[in-house]
């Protein structure tokens, strides 16, 4: 019963003079994993910038590190970048921020193309604050080296699962729109920039092999 | 709110976990963990033309550089934990210079202790063979092209292109042979000759280098030595390979060959950068010189990661 009161607490702190209270890092982590829906909700109306920041920040570094020590090399794939796990996790945290901000920046477009209203710097945050769900990831990464890769492939899989569901509730509650259109949301940028990278290569690749023929007759060097 | 001890929890289970992920061995269940072995087995590939200089990495084409060749070979003799290496050749050849250059460093790095394999792959002639002939054993694939022994130089008399094109091209020179082989004129017979013998003079020093290398008596080389391609069977009829297998079969040959075979790890020398990969995406064949390259295939950056705690 009173885990129950503790839960619905997430989104009913209340001051005592009726102002509402906001929750710390750790109550709205808490709130993130057990009551998505109203946590996002509190997100939507008070978004915690600098709580999503350290939260992403520390994330990715802990996500980042345990998988930098195994990056195998590029090329033949023989030994490892660990003397470079510092560099691969400072270079993972860059790409991170990048791929945070632009991601929140599509999803706000498509969210809005589908008709919701709602604030870029809720789904920032939301975003950033879901960051901390991939830290499931990490003692499971851990645990497959000693009981094989399928471990880990099956964690990550209901974490990815998780997270998506996650980012629906997050999209239908900032923008106010349903369920549909809040994975819509989500899966028409993944969809549009897929169909747009194929049909790049697709013309690159015709325009190189109607080339093929004339560069072969003026350069008799060429493949 | 009692529910704090939650994300606590899972961010301290996520940071151990990091701590014992560092703490453990590297790599992908210690087959490639370096700091377990003393025995290596190093490969080097030697891709596309083989010229002397620095490696020229193309969309379309690419020239492999002895200098970098070089720089693994002297990395690899100076290194007491390398017994063997590998050289996978997939080369049409390139300049004698740069053959010689490295068929030079090989004969050293074999004085140094390290026994050489070569790995042919597609095709591995004309200078691919010369610095394959260098190594201690030879193994190529049955349908793998090599041979063309022999040398050619080919030149291009344009003069009566530009004739069409009403070019007149205009030559300055002190020396009367200074512009020899130009594509402005035909050779004159004095030229030609001159020309030939430098083209017959190469020639005996690859044929020379052949016969060092593989044993065969310099008659007998000079019949075989007529530019004929060959597959890699009729190439071990000749005695020009010494076997024939994959590659991984010539990793297993280098170690058996230097007593190593119980216990030993493959070390590859020059990664590509992801860069390079696009562009092998794209059909070119490159050997990877990028930055990670640089960064990953010196001496420093492997007595690194044999370190222990790396």
């Amino acid at each position: 019963m009173d885990e129950e009161k503790e839960v619905q607490s997430t989104s009913e702190i209340q001051e005592s003079d009726g102002e509402e209270k906001s929750p710390d890092i750790l109550e709205l982590l808490y709130g993130i994993m057990a009551k998505p829906a109203a946590t996002m909700e509190r997100l939507a109306n008070r978004p915690p910038v600098g709580a999503a920041l350290v939260v992403f920040t520390v994330s990715t570094i802990i996500s980042t590190l345990v998988v930098a020590r195994d990056v195998p090399f590029y090329g033949h794939g023989i030994p490892n970048l660990g003397a470079l796990a510092g560099l691969a996790t400072a270079a993972g945290l860059i790409f991170a921020y990048g791929g945070w901000f632009i991601g929140t920046a599509v999803i706000h477009l498509w969210a809005e193309l589908l008709g919701g209203r709602g604030r870029a710097l809720a789904l920032f945050s939301a975003a950033g604050m879901l960051s901390f769900i991939q830290l499931f990831n990490v003692p499971a990464a851990v645990i497959a080296k000693a009981v094989g890769d399928w471990f880990s492939n099956m964690v990550s899989l209901a974490v990815f699962g998780w997270l998506v569901v996650l980012y629906v509730i997050s999209v239908k509650t900032i923008y106010r729109i349903s369920v549909g259109r809040a994975i819509a949301a989500l899966l028409l940028p993944v969809i549009v920039t897929f169909a747009v990278i194929v049909a790049l290569v697709a013309i690159t690749v015709a325009a190189i092999t109607n080339a093929l023929p004339f560069l072969q007759q003026q350069f008799p060097f060429f493949p | 709110m009692k529910k704090r001890w939650v994300p606590v929890a899972v961010l301290l289970v996520a940071v151990i976990s990091v701590l014992i992920a560092l703490a453990m061995p590297a790599g992908d269940g210690g087959r490639r963990f370096y700091g377990s072995t003393r025995n290596i087995v190093g490969v080097i590939y030697i891709e596309g033309t083989i010229t002397s200089g620095q490696s020229v990495p193309g969309l379309f084409a690419s020239a492999v550089g002895s200098d970098q060749i070089i720089e693994f070979l002297r990395d690899a003799a100076g290194d007491p934990e390398v017994k063997a290496l590998v050289l996978r050749i997939n080369s049409p050849g390139g300049s004698a210079a740069s053959a010689q250059e490295i068929a030079r460093e090989i004969a050293k790095t074999r004085e140094a202790g390290v026994l050489i394999v070569t790995s042919m792959a597609d095709v591995a002639a004309s200078g691919g063979y010369w610095i394959a002939s260098a190594t201690d054993y030879i193994m190529a694939n049955p349908g793998t092209i090599t041979g063309s022994i022999g040398v050619v130089m080919e030149l291009l008399n344009m003069s009566e292109l530009y004739d069409k094109l009403g070019l007149e091209p205009e030559v300055i020179k002190s020396v009367d042979k200074k512009d020899i082989g130009s594509s402005t004129r035909a050779l004159t017979p004095e030229e030609r000759r001159i020309l030939q013998g430098m083209v017959d003079d190469i020639h005996r020093q690859f044929v020379a280098a052949v016969s060092e290398g593989r044993g065969i008596p310099i008659q007998r080389m000079q019949e075989i030595a007529d530019g004929r391609v060959l597959t890699g069977t009729q190439a071990l009829d000749l005695g020009l390979v010494d076997g024939l297998g994959n590659f991984n079969d010539a990793i297993e040959q280098a170690a058996r060959l230097a007593q190593i075979e119980d216990d030993f790890e493959v070390y590859f020398y020059g990664q590509s950068a992801p860069f390079e990969r696009i562009l092998r995406w794209f059909g070119a064949s490159i050997q990877g010189y990028g930055l990670s390259g640089r960064l990953l295939d010196t001496q420093l950056y492997r007595r690194l990661v044999r370190m222990p705690g790396f």
